[in-house]
């Protein structure tokens, strides 16, 4: 923009920053810190911060904040050109406990042990699929304003590899990969991933979608789940924990990322599989990612209808968000033979109409919403320019749209139980595409 | 004499055989070394960006402030300008919020300071 500029940034950011503004070609940016967070302090605290020294330079801030923006250039602060960052083939030989260290001290694991990627389980891997060892096959960041990275077929199997997954899993793990979705979003609020494998291939390459799907009970599911972050950390330089990182308590579910596969064959007559839903023929074979911060149990009672309870469980998922059931196969027959649901979508639309939250609640009690909805609001973006002109007494609904609720059909059917959770549909991508 | 030709090759035979078993029991002690793949992605190369050039002196400019739009930074640049306001009267100090959430870009405000403005200080991330 040509306008000299001093970026202040609270102090947990420091390395985030400094990272960044090399990536971004100034390596000398002059940053002035004040002690973080911002969020929740008085005035008065503010002002203490300004009169304060800065707390990574020791200099005043007040100082550091003008000679940024008069202090003359160095010639390197003037330099243009381009720095070349060749990604390595392979790594120096060595023995196998040595590289088993190396990896984890370079943070290309998830901190378990690894299947170290020779290069006969690589080529094994790229057994699996039909498409080219060298082709590009997308490019990821781990959030926007992060650069993008891009991978072949054989560094994407590289990682499958090293999560230990088969050749047979391989062709999940590309199109996952294509997707150019992270499991490890940089914010602060230490978003969880979601995968869900749709079609002939669930059954296939044996995932689990009945008893215990959730759980380390399937070789497919846990290792497809895994390979996404290990994709993430290698192919995308995600989770690098103070730089593209910055999850405050982190999100366990990060080491699977909630892998399964839809039980299609335990849908009721009428409901549709979630890629069918999505626009693919059922003889097709995807992969759903989806993003959210986790689930909970709701203890609903057995004695009533399921259905109208919902608003009442979904209560704690914020406006912000958007909703996705993990429902029993128990469950879904319920609502189909009892309580008269033909279809997810007769569902999605009775949830959208049913939940609601108060204006005077939806302004004043969530973080999201003031951050990130009511600005849009300002701009005009309906409908919320117009819910923020509201009584605070009305009711308007709690997931915007139909779109922002999921429907997904998981279990082996042995209790009433199932879970709700904040998650929110991202892309699919095909899996017969990658074979 | 053929008795001694022979003991010298049986000798030299034994040589042979010891040196030879003696290699490989160093290299059954020697870990074994192997090679495995790099597992990164390709990195985009830095194009390196020129910083704005600098201003000289703060008398008679306008120098704006804008709050990206997380919770309390308004708060805190309110406080930034009332201090420099004191401390540098010879200065405009211009404070803007940026219009959406951090994500949203404001090509009007980014014009505004280049036309009006000499300077910007830009804050803050939570």
């Amino acid at each position: 923009m040509g306008v000299p500029t001093a970026p202040i940034v609270t102090l947990k950011f420091e390395n985030l920053v400094k990272t960044y503004a090399y990536k971004k070609g100034m390596p000398n940016k002059r940053f002035t810190f004040v002690p973080h967070p911002i969020a929740g302090t008085t005035a008065e605290k503010c002002r203490e911060y300004l009169l304060a020294n800065d707390p990574v330079t020791g200099k005043p801030v007040l100082k550091e904040i003008i000679d940024a923006i008069t202090m003359p250039l160095s010639k390197e602060d003037s330099e243009t050109g381009s720095i070349e960052r060749p990604s390595e083939r392979l790594v120096a030989p060595d023995t196998e406990e040595n590289l088993h260290q190396l990896f984890l001290e370079n943070g290309w694991t998830d901190g378990l042990p690894i299947v170290l990627p020779t290069e006969a389980r690589v080529k094994e891997m790229l057994q699996g699929t039909s498409r080219d060892p060298n082709e590009i096959v997308g490019k990821m960041q781990p959030s926007s304003p992060h650069e993008l990275w891009s991978y072949t077929v054989e560094k994407v199997a590289v990682n499958a590899v090293m999560a230990g997954a088969r050749p047979e899993h391989f062709p999940v793990i590309l199109a996952l990969a294509s997707t150019g979705m992270t499991s490890l979003s940089t914010s602060t609020t230490s978003f969880a991933a979601m995968v869900v494998v749709n079609g002939p291939i669930r059954n296939e390459i044996k995932m689990n979608s009945g008893i215990g799907a959730l759980g380390p009970f399937n070789q497919a599911n846990a290792v497809i789940g895994r390979a996404w972050t290990l994709l993430s950390i290698n192919l995308s330089a995600s989770g690098k924990v103070g730089e593209t990182y910055m999850g405050s308590q982190g999100n366990n579910l990060n080491y699977n990322n909630v892998c399964f596969a839809e039980n299609e064959e335990e849908l009721p007559e009428g409901w549709k599989p979630f890629h069918v839903q999505q626009g693919f023929k059922p003889e097709e074979s995807t992969v759903s990612t989806f993003i959210g911060w986790g689930f909970t149990h709701p203890d609903q009672s057995m004695e009533k209808a399921f259905v109208p309870q919902i608003p009442f469980w979904l209560k704690f998922v914020s406006p912000f968000s958007s909703t996705t059931l993990l429902l029993d196969p128990n469950i879904t027959h319920q609502l189909k033979n009892s309580e008269g649901f033909n279809s997810k979508e007769q569902l999605i639309e009775w949830i959208q109409k049913n939940c609601k939250v108060k204006v005077g609640d939806w302004l004043d009690e969530y973080y999201a919403v003031q951050n990130f909805v009511l600005p849009m609001g300002r701009m005009g973006q309906e409908p919320i320019a117009k819910w923020m002109k509201l009584p605070r007494d009305e009711y308007i609904p709690q997931f915007s749209s139909n779109s922002k609720i999921t429907i997904l059909s998981v279990g082996g059917g042995t209790n009433l139980f199932w879970q709700a959770g904040d998650f929110s549909y991202n892309s699919s991508a095909s899996i017969d595409e990658w074979r | 004499m053929n008795r001694h030709i022979s003991n010298i090759i049986l000798r030299i035979l034994y040589g042979m055989f010891m040196v030879l078993a003696l290699t490989n029991v160093s290299r059954a002690v020697e870990p074994d070394k192997i090679t495995v793949y790099n597992p990164l992605g390709q990195p985009p190369a830095i194009q390196k960006v020129p910083m704005a050039p600098r201003i000289m002196s703060l008398d008679g400019k306008t120098v704006y402030l804008v709050d990206i739009g997380f919770s309390a930074t308004h708060q805190l640049l309110t406080e930034l300008q009332d201090i420099l306001k004191e401390k540098y009267p010879k200065t405009k100090w211009e404070l803007r919020t940026k219009i959406g959430t951090y994500f949203n870009d404001d090509p009007e405000l980014w014009k505004e300071i280049k036309e009006k403005g000499h300077a910007m200080i830009m804050a803050v991330g939570h």
